[in-house]
């Protein structure tokens, strides 16, 4: 029995004879099989498994655990999802950072776990976080580096790691920053006009000496225009203004102007705006940290200047009351919004290291604090702030003009108590246009929206993917990467970056990307490819027309969109009528899952959308992981593995197709809790499987040197084979003896708790797979049921003889398998058995 | 007329028009209520401070004009609502003479326009009213002209004179 397909020939011709039989059971490698009727089948297939694997190493070996994080007593809420990070070792330090593995509960902040091989204690820290939405499961994608991009549909967050920190410091932020909703308020201010006695330049700046005292807005910064100079290369064109680089003097002051060394006399020194149309102002939060700027203010309305100032002051309309201990907030003439829930409030006059976030908003005049204020304060003007902000931008327009181009920057400092030091304030003296300073070429970036909080991610074309948003269920979202030009495009979503399927009320739930295409599945019976290149789009430019969606023909939908995978051999998923399929985009898609079809059918109807799926891949291991919740279970708790080694070495080539009876896709089961499963790399670049569950998190497949907090875990292990005899059932067999071969000495197998059992099945009194009918069960117990020690080519615990008083007679015998419990490498290589064939009736 | 527009229907295209004292705006009533969420009601504890009287807006002073989200949130939530009310409505000219804005993100733009409807309900073509074109048509540019006095450098009117800050005004 070399090959694991059972000869069909053996189905043509059934051994007739007489007489003494010796078969060799071998290569038992063909996987749990609870769909062909069993009295077809071959040993080579599992009529019943629990912890076991094989592969083409053609042995059945038990699962080996170990835990690598220790939560807390069994029962308390699993670990609901669980994201494998590998941050680069940045070139500037050596600072060798370890893998980490970021996980969730369903009631608890997330938390990082370094995964460090060989490290002997570590400390996961929760991440802090105010709002109480943040519970997993989290579906992650790392665009870059620094950032990990998560949704979990309350809340749309990011994970930005400082690569510069040992250990790495990860900030929990929301997903790119909101727009400031108001726009600036402007205050206009008398210009100043000066008489210049004497101007001279040397080295290119020249020094104004004044007739009187330099007027209070001719300062370090202004904007100031000459003119009347008798030298005329000492006064500034139109459109232009010099910045004041110094006042040396009460009544003097310097700027830059490109010329040889000359002095002269006359003229006039204006700090004042004057326009004919209007300049229009907008604004813009930035982090530094980050590197990314929201879309801008709503502008402002354009400010016909006439020889003024403006202080421009980013506060919102209206002022604000608190008072002391108390969470509530009132306003004047505000418009508190909704959309503040989750960011921070800015009180004019607080100045202190007081944190005030926003919990909620009852109206336009009356929201609550996360913390009762500390201090009284009445008709103060505020600001509402994204805590991840660090800077502001300014933008103005021309005169009359529609661009807005940044002309000032300024760091913002939440704890400052007015506006000008907190940086919520600018003064514009310029008398300029663009492209004059201060006028930079950086222009709005409108685009910089942030998306709309979803369940899902998916990366296509180097843009992020977000669906299942509650209020666009058949649509997704996507990054831009044309229109943000300064920024991060992938914490921005043009609004317009948006495709919706013709799935009717069902809802997007699923997409795998292939190289052909992007597969999307409804959770009804849909399925789709994407093709061409997502562009942004804009109302000018609505590039969308490069992609291309088409209704693939299968009626094929996606039960969770956590249970679909790409692999190397195709993607793969857990379709919404429960069954496991496989799409190559060269073949109409395949489903794989048939031999564990039994299994898929009892998942928890209410639970199907949390089952998980990832593709393992470790040394010999190429596995495909499905966990699901089975009857009643409210987790996952049955882990079902696909061996793609052997799917890729035994299906028709290329097709993937199965007669079932002789060649299958090969499963494994694992009976073990884990709500959420990954593959998760170490320090060693080493693939683990992870699972996730009420105790903490898992190694599944775990081999000695492996990290683990603590010692290998005992694991109850066994495998029933299908039956032998099966070729020729009219035949009447006695089995004489039955020797267990493993991958230890027979003299241990007492010690290590080996069992096996011999279940006998007449077709006149008991059928094979009628459940509650398990036939006649002898058991063989080593050095119960057959001696103690060993004698060279006699005895051994690994051999039982049958007969007398353990009879062992019957059409059928199903020969099962029960491995030590204990920590090892426990490997069930085969069986040799000896029967006799007595007569056909 | 739209249910989020503020203050009376002739206040529409007519706010900050005309020359001379414009941008001082008086409080009027509330307007309507914007999409609510966020944890919880009422807080517990004290009854929030009374809030004061609303002041008058200095003259020379263009206040902050807020636009916001309104109408069935559709199930998206209330920030990715706001953030698209401001993209759409940054731009254009607010109505009321409260001088906010606000708008169904998920609507029609024809029910941000002043402009005169067709037949029955139908909506002409067309954009609203920019803040640009209000600019260019000289109707709705903020400006401010200090009573005429000698012509001296202290003119700065005293009202809300800012804090001194450093500029940071940048050079290009």
């Amino acid at each position: 029995m070399a090959s694991r397909r059972r000869p069909q020939s053996e189905f043509d011709a059934t051994q007739a004879g007489i007489g003494p039989q010796i078969e060799t059971l071998d290569s038992l490698i063909g996987g749990y099989n609870g769909y062909v009727d069993p009295s077809v089948l071959s040993p080579q297939f599992w009529a019943a498994c629990s912890n076991v694997y094989a592969g083409q190493f053609q042995t059945i070996r038990r699962a080996r655990w170990a835990p690598i994080y220790n939560y807390g007593a069994p029962g308390s809420t699993p670990v609901a999802s669980a994201f494998s990070y590998n941050p680069p070792t940045p070139g500037s330090a050596a600072l060798n950072l370890p893998p980490y593995i970021i996980f969730d509960y369903t009631n608890s902040p997330t938390q990082i776990l370094p995964y460090t091989r060989g490290l002997a204690t570590f400390s996961p820290s929760p991440l802090f976080y105010e709002l109480n939405v943040q519970f997993g499961p989290y579906m992650r994608f790392s665009p870059v580096p620094a950032f990990i991009m998560q949704a979990n549909g309350t809340v749309r967050s990011k994970l930005f790691a400082n690569l510069t920190a040992n250990p790495i410091a990860v900030a929990i932020e929301f997903w790119g920053i909101d727009a400031p909703d108001s726009s600036v308020q402007v205050t206009l201010n008398a210009g100043s006009t000066a008489t210049i006695t004497t101007a001279v330049r040397t080295s290119n700046v020249v020094l104004v000496t004044l007739s009187g005292t330099r007027p209070a807005n001719l300062k370090i910064g202004a904007y100031v225009n000459i003119a009347g100079v008798a030298d005329t290369t000492f006064n500034t064109a139109a459109g232009v203004a010099a910045q004041v680089i110094a006042v040396p003097g009460t009544t003097q002051f310097t700027y830059a102007n490109v010329g040889s060394n000359a002095s002269s006399t006359g003229g006039t020194a204006t700090v004042q705006i004057t326009k004919t149309v209007g300049r229009s102002y907008s604004w813009a939060w930035e982090n530094a940290s980050t590197g990314h700027v929201s879309a801008p203010s709503p502008a402002s309305q354009y400010v016909k200047y006439t020889n003024q100032t403006g202080t421009i002051d980013c506060i919102q309309p209206g002022t604000i009351s608190v008072a002391l201990g108390n969470v509530l907030v009132s306003g004047t003439d505000t418009q508190f919004s909704p959309a503040w829930v989750g960011r921070r409030l800015w009180i004019e006059g607080l100045g202190s290291t007081d944190v005030y976030d926003i919990a909620g908003v009852q109206s336009p005049t009356l929201l609550t604090l996360a913390e009762p204020a500390s201090f009284n304060g009445a008709s103060q003007r505020f600001q509402v702030v994204d805590f991840q902000s660090t800077d502001i931008r300014l933008y103005a327009t021309g005169d009359a003009a529609s661009v807005y181009f940044r002309v000032a920057r300024n760091a913002f400092f939440y704890n400052n108590p007015t506006l000008g030091s907190a940086g919520l304030e600018f003064v514009d003296t310029a008398n300029s246009e663009p492209p004059n300073q201060p006028f930079t070429s950086e222009i709005a970036q409108a685009f910089n929206v942030p998306p709309p909080i979803g369940q899902f991610l998916q990366d296509y074309q180097g843009r992020i993917l977000v669906y299942g948003v509650a209020g666009a269920e058949q649509s997704f979202f996507y990054s831009n990467i044309e229109t943000t030009l300064v920024g991060q495009p992938p914490e921005s979503f043009a609004p317009l970056n948006q495709v919706t399927l013709p799935i009717g009320d069902g809802s997007l739930n699923g997409m795998a990307n292939l190289p052909t295409g992007l597969i999307i599945w409804s959770d009804r019976q849909d399925m789709f490819k994407l093709t061409g290149l997502l562009t942004d789009n804009s109302v000018a430019n609505q590039y969308q027309l490069a992609a291309t969606i088409q209704r693939l023909p299968y009626r094929i939908g996606c039960a969770s969109a956590y249970a679909t995978t790409v692999t190397s051999l195709g993607c793969f998923w857990l379709s919404s009528d429960r069954e496991v399929w496989l799409f190559t985009d060269h073949y109409a898609p395949k489903n794989v899952g048939k031999p564990i079809q039994d299994i898929l059918n009892r998942i928890n109807g209410d639970r199907i959308a949390f089952a998980k799926m990832t593709n393992y891949k470790s040394g010999d291991r190429n596995w495909l992981e499905l966990a699901v919740a089975l009857d009643g279970s409210e987790t996952n708790n049955k882990l079902c593995t696909l061996d793609l080694d052997l799917l890729a070495s035994n299906g028709q080539a290329s097709y993937f197709t199965f007669d079932m009876a002789t060649n299958q896709p090969t499963w494994y089961l694992y009976d073990i809790n884990c709500e959420s499963v990954i593959s998760a790399v170490d320090t060693n670049s080493v693939q683990h499987l992870v699972v996730g569950n009420s105790i903490g998190l898992t190694d599944a497949d775990w081999h000695p040197g492996y990290y683990t907090v603590s010692a290998e875990v005992n694991v109850v292990a066994n495998v029933t084979l299908h039956a032998l005899g099966n070729e020729n059932p009219e035949v009447v067999k006695t089995m004489n003896w039955l020797r267990a071969m493993t991958n230890q000495l027979p003299s241990q197998y007492i010690t290590q708790v080996w069992s096996f059992a011999v279940l006998t099945y007449d077709d006149d009194k008991t059928v094979l797979g009628n459940p509650g009918n398990t036939g006649n069960v002898v058991n063989l117990v080593p050095g119960t049921q057959n001696p103690t020690g060993v004698r060279n080519l006699e005895y051994s615990p690994a051999v039982f003889r049958l007969g007398s008083t353990r009879f062992v007679k019957g059409r059928r015998f199903q020969i099962q398998a029960n491995f030590p419990t204990v920590p090892g490498l426990w490997e069930l290589r085969g069986f040799q058995v000896h029967y006799t064939n007595l007569v056909a009736r | 007329m739209p249910p989020y527009y503020m203050g009376s229907p002739s206040a529409l295209g007519s706010a900050f028009a005309g020359g001379g004292q414009q941008g001082g705006t008086q409080p009027i009533g509330q307007p309507s209520q914007p999409i609510q969420s966020g944890p919880g009601g009422m807080a517990a504890g004290a009854p929030p401070p009374a809030p004061p009287p609303a002041q008058k807006t200095p003259p020379n002073v263009l206040k902050a004009q807020d636009v916001r989200a309104t109408g069935p949130s559709q199930g998206y939530d209330p920030q990715y609502l706001q953030n698209l009310a401001t993209t759409i409505g940054g731009m254009f000219q607010r109505p009321g003479v409260s001088g906010n804005l606000q708008l169904n993100p998920l609507g029609n733009l024809s029910t941000l326009t002043s402009n005169p409807q067709g037949f029955g309900n139908a909506p002409l073509p067309g954009l609203p009213n920019t803040l640009l074109g209000g600019a260019l048509a000289n109707t709705n540019n903020f400006r401010y002209y200090a009573p005429a006095t000698p012509a001296v450098a202290s003119t700065v009117p005293k009202v809300n004179t800012p804090t001194p800050v450093v500029n940071k005004l940048e050079n290009p």
